[in-house]
């Protein structure tokens, strides 16, 4: 006699065999698996192919950064009176700016906007400053501004990051391109910004 | 009368399944990814309240009908409306909410190889016809998790797939409506005469119901189909509705006229869209013509057995096989007997549908719950002729 009768219900004809509660788990762990490769995947292969290429470029003997392949020095200039170096891929483009000593990165903030003014008319730049830090632990704060360039009439938005070195000189990092192409450096910007050595 | 009560409903899948580890992994990801979504919502919400009640009023008023059209596809058994309700919510909430932060990571990708012109033109056709299909086709999976009694043939993978596919194209619209279009008024509008009036028949909705149907193939055709064709044809699918939605994000074809739009390009757009989402629609038609073709022959096959055993007679067969002619059969039968009459003989069809799911899948025509279905369909065919004017000889869907 089967000591389940009167204690378990027949199986009707259009119910599936149940699976053993073993089994149970392993489709549900396989999706969960698929759902982990695809939503992270793509940033463990960018962190992979985002490799540092070619020599580390020093500006101003205050701050060196690491272009990652494809990006390369286009120059060097001056804004508002300080040196800045170029690096750029395509339309993409990353100022490293050394500014003058500052009290604190937010200070620094403010003064480049000012400067920014000075380089593009019709300039809007976020109220909001974005704290930030860097790998090395180096503390600093982000605003991002659209504006017009002068002469050329091409509208461009960018990320200014504004951090001050352990000697107490001013550093902007302002990445910027083409509207609507900042989306497609600003990996690369953050991840240069990131890893940039202040001294 | 006694055949309404005798026998509980035949049996369906229920979404509350608390013994299957799919439903708390279903829950867990739905309320976790519910929280972001519902904190954007309001984001949108708080920047521009008129908009954003005219984004979820517009949609709802085209998702509705979608909805029901597609519930109504699925010709012989009707699928529950809690798992329906399930992959729509998995597709607006779940899908959507990791779609975005895989593409993000998987555009970022793009631009490292590709530089910053090249992502420009392709990232969004090189990223999300991979993450979100995958994102969207994972819910017609959990569909099965939970409830894999309910998949029967692949118009079933079709209907989950599509409806996971709506509930996905709805809170994208309402985040393109806000974000592309500025989400006032004037820029809702805009968004929704170019992604839903232009383009609502090419986009989502297909392509997750082309996975769907893959879904379906493989976990419905176990008895009929070496696993290696099983998974064949399923990538076949897959790989038509990745390749459309690449289509559709990529530059290629690209007849839409440049911005800003004036009174003749908003003529032009509707022909834009239909370039590249028509193939489309004329193809996963033909796939759901030929899939409820399949189901049709499956049920005159499934029930040809019964027509010997009274479970079905040949006149009420030739009816079920043809939903129309099935229809017209109650609206007669209203006209003759009454509702009354109507509704037991929408009854006995519904039963004798079930009738068929249980000879396709009990070995034995004497299985006894075979038996049991069988007898429930002959009461209800006796209380049915019981009723005065519902037994003419010739016509009204109940001969014999």
């Amino acid at each position: 006699m089967n000591a389940s009768i009167g204690t378990t219900q027949p199986r009707r004809p259009d119910e599936a065999v149940p699976l053993p509660p073993a089994r149970r788990w392993i489709s549900p762990l396989i999706v969960l698996l698929v759902i982990v490769a695809v939503v992270a995947g793509g940033y463990l292969v960018y962190g992979v192919l985002s490799e540092p290429a070619g020599p580390a470029v020093m500006i101003e003997g205050v701050v060196s950064v690491q272009p990652l392949s494809g990006w390369e020095v286009a120059g060097r200039g001056g804004i508002d009176g300080h040196g800045y170096t170029r690096l750029s891929r395509g339309s993409g483009t990353l100022d490293v700016v050394a500014w003058d000593p500052v009290a604190d990165a937010a200070t620094l903030a403010l003064a480049y906007r000012t400067a920014l003014r000075s380089q593009l008319s019709q300039l809007q730049a976020s109220d909001e400053l974005q704290p930030v830090s860097l790998r090395d632990g180096t503390s600093g704060v982000r605003f991002r501004y659209v504006g017009v360039v002068a002469g050329t009439g091409a509208t461009v938005e960018g990320q200014a990051t504004c951090v001050v070195s352990p000697g107490g000189v001013g550093v902007v990092f302002d990445g910027w391109a083409p509207e609507g192409m900042l989306a497609f450096v600003d990996g690369d910007i953050d991840t240069m910004v990131d890893r940039a050595v202040l001294d | 009368m006694a055949i309404a009560t005798r026998r509980r409903p035949f049996h369906h899948a229920r979404f509350l399944q608390p013994r299957l580890p799919a439903f708390w992994l279903y829950l867990v990801l739905l309320v976790s990814t519910g929280l972001v979504a519902v904190a954007q919502q309001a984001v949108f919400r708080d920047a521009a309240p008129g908009g954003f009640a005219l984004s979820w009023l517009l949609l709802a008023i085209y998702a509705l009908p979608v909805f029901v059209l597609v519930y109504l596809l699925d010709l012989y058994e009707r699928e529950p409306i809690s798992l329906m309700v399930a992959a729509f919510l998995w597709g607006a909430v779940v899908a959507t909410t990791l779609s975005a932060i895989g593409n993000g990571g998987w555009g970022l990708v793009v631009a490292r190889v590709g530089g910053p012109e090249f992502a420009a033109r392709w990232t969004a056709a090189l990223t999300a016809p991979f993450v979100e299909e995958t994102m969207k086709g994972l819910g017609v999976v959990m569909v099965y998790l939970i409830a894999r009694d309910e998949f029967d043939d692949v118009m079933d993978g079709f209907v989950y797939g599509a409806v996971c596919g709506l509930g996905f194209a709805i809170v994208e619209d309402v985040v393109y409506f806000a974000v592309a279009f500025g989400g006032g008024i004037g820029g809702v509008l805009q968004g929704f005469f170019l992604r839903v009036v232009a383009s609502g028949l090419y986009s989502h909705v297909l392509y997750t119901g082309l996975v769907g149907m893959g879904v379906g193939i493989v976990v419905s055709r176990r008895s009929t189909e070496s696993r290696g064709r099983r998974l064949r044809r399923a990538a076949g699918l897959c790989g038509v509705a990745v390749f459309a939605h690449l289509l559709w994000n990529s530059p290629l074809l690209d007849l839409f006229p440049d911005q800003p739009w004036t009174g003749r390009d908003w003529a032009v757009i509707p022909l834009a869209t239909a370039v590249k989402g028509l193939p489309l629609l004329i193809f996963v038609a033909i796939a759901v013509v030929l899939a409820r073709r399949r189901e049709r022959r499956w049920l005159h096959d499934a029930l040809s057995s019964e027509v010997s055993r009274d479970g079905v007679t040949p006149e009420e067969l030739r009816l079920l096989e043809a939903p129309r002619l099935r229809r017209d059969a109650r609206r007669t039968m209203r006209r003759r007997a009454g509702a009354r009459a109507a509704s037991v003989l929408r009854r006995l069809q519904r039963e004798q549908m079930n009738l068929a799911m249980a000879t396709s899948r009990a070995a034995d025509p004497g299985d006894p719950a075979v038996a049991d279905q069988r007898d429930l369909c002959r009461s209800l065919r006796d209380a049915l002729r019981a009723i005065p004017g519902a037994a003419p000889a010739e016509s009204g869907g109940i001969d014999g």
